[in-house]
């Protein structure tokens, strides 16, 4: 009887669906080993280095393997200029009201009025956009602190200071990824084929997108009030 | 190693990456491996987590993680990596991270009861795999499994860990931080318990 149930567990081991690892697992612990427990001033500079190192890796087969594995759900910036479609989204509920919203928004002075508003999420996301002789504008905000990973991952950034903050610039649409403190990471998605400048402004997360370059793009961001 | 045969299942299907069925206990490697992440060199963290992976969402699954396996391993694989400094050079280092994952898995557990999730939300059995075995040979595994997932939790991660998980007594030990000789004695009474358990209830000769 003991050989057949040393056997039986055996053969049981054999047959046992379990969860393997998904692809992001190597992707997720490198991006937290490489970084040091969260300081919110030192944080900049680790970006730094870490896009640094990350530029430096992707010149190497094994380094761009390693910056590979950062390409994973939930915490990267990805680069989603060919699958946009042409034509930017607007927000499509121009009625609604910001007095919705569960904080309160930042307005681009330099833009003035939105011509469109449309506030989710319970009130924790505002969108807005402008359509100006450049295109349009978009400006989401959203009450949730930037992912920490986010800016890790963001290989392509440039990290830029916009009246004394640190901001980021994608020359292309990107996902934003930010951490409420209540609740899981969330992601983004870019609503325009256009530049994206991310600006963490007390605990709310700005991302403004438009075909515009990045010295007008902070020139916006500068009014914000 | 016992019989297990190459193609099993669970071992080829650990990976979709380069380190597809890989056997996970070449520890002269890992300590070079080891060795170069000490040095501040990353890819060799990644090549030791791609390594071990499969290995450690198994074990975090089966210990009781259950669906939460892959967080449980990614926050293990993490303090595996601060503490890196502790490891002792030479030492095995599969059953020294698993016990890194095992201690993880039993914080995540007591959490998540903390939290009220499950009052009793231990081991979830894992489904069975081979929808080709004969219905008399599964519901027997099927039993066998659910009266290993009903053992009192000392005698149930010593079993999962030498029989499920496959690892030898002086791993299961190490994994588990356990003496060696309380891992024998637990294993005698863990299947001293399944043998009384299997036989007692629906003894039912499998006639047709």
């Amino acid at each position: 009887m003991s050989d057949t149930l040393d056997g039986d567990l055996r053969a049981l081991a054999a047959d046992l669906r379990v969860p393997e690892p998904g692809p992001a697992l190597t992707g997720a612990v490198l991006a937290r080993v490489a970084a040091p427990p969260r300081r919110g001033r030192v944080r900049w500079v680790v970006v730094a280095a870490v896009a640094l190192l990350l530029a430096a890796l992707a010149a190497s087969p094994v380094g761009a393997k390693v910056v590979d594995w950062f390409d994973f759900h939930g915490v990267m910036v990805r680069d989603r200029g060919s699958d946009l479609p042409g034509s930017p989204t607007v927000p499509s509920e121009p009625s609604a009201s910001l007095e919705d919203a569960a904080f309160d928004p930042l307005m681009p002075a330099e833009l003035g009025p939105p011509d469109g508003v449309s506030v989710g999420e319970a009130g924790h996301l505002v969108s807005m956009s402008w359509s100006t002789a450049d295109g349009t504008v978009r400006v989401d905000e959203i009450d949730a602190a930037v992912d920490p990973y986010f800016w890790k991952t963001a290989a392509d950034a440039r990290l830029v200071t916009v009246g004394g903050r640190s901001a980021m610039w994608f020359p292309t649409p990107h996902e934003l990824v930010v951490a409420p403190s209540d609740g899981p990471t969330a992601t983004y998605a870019p609503r325009l084929a256009a530049q994206t400048l991310v600006l963490p402004v007390g605990g709310v997360t700005v991302r403004i997108e438009g075909t515009f370059d990045l010295t007008r793009a902070v020139a916006i961001a500068e009014t914000l009030e | 190693m016992s019989g297990t045969e190459p193609d099993r299942p669970w071992r080829c299907r650990t990976a979709a990456g380069p380190q597809d069925g890989v056997t996970i206990s070449d520890s002269a490697d890992d300590g070079s491996l080891v060795a170069r992440v000490r040095s501040g060199d990353l890819d060799a963290y990644a090549e030791i987590v791609q390594r071990h992976a499969p290995m450690a969402v198994r074990t975090a699954a089966l210990l009781g993680a259950g669906a939460d396996a892959e967080d449980v391993v990614q926050e293990a694989f993490v303090k595996a990596y601060r503490a890196l400094g502790r490891y002792r050079d030479g030492a095995a280092f599969r059953p020294w991270l698993l016990r890194i994952v095992a201690n993880e898995t039993r914080n995540h557990h007591r959490s998540a009861v903390r939290r009220g999730a499950r009052e009793r939300a231990d081991f979830l059995p894992p489904e069975l795999l081979d929808p080709a075995d004969e219905v008399a040979d599964r519901e027997h595994k099927a039993r066998l499994l659910a009266a290993v997932a009903d053992l009192p939790d000392r005698l149930r991660v010593v079993v999962t860990c030498r029989y499920l998980l496959e690892l030898d007594e002086a791993e299961t030990a190490t994994t588990l931080g356990l003496p060696r000789g309380t891992v024998k004695s637990r294993l005698n009474r863990g299947l001293a318990r399944l043998r009384s358990e299997l036989v007692a209830p629906g003894r039912e000769a499998d006639r047709v």
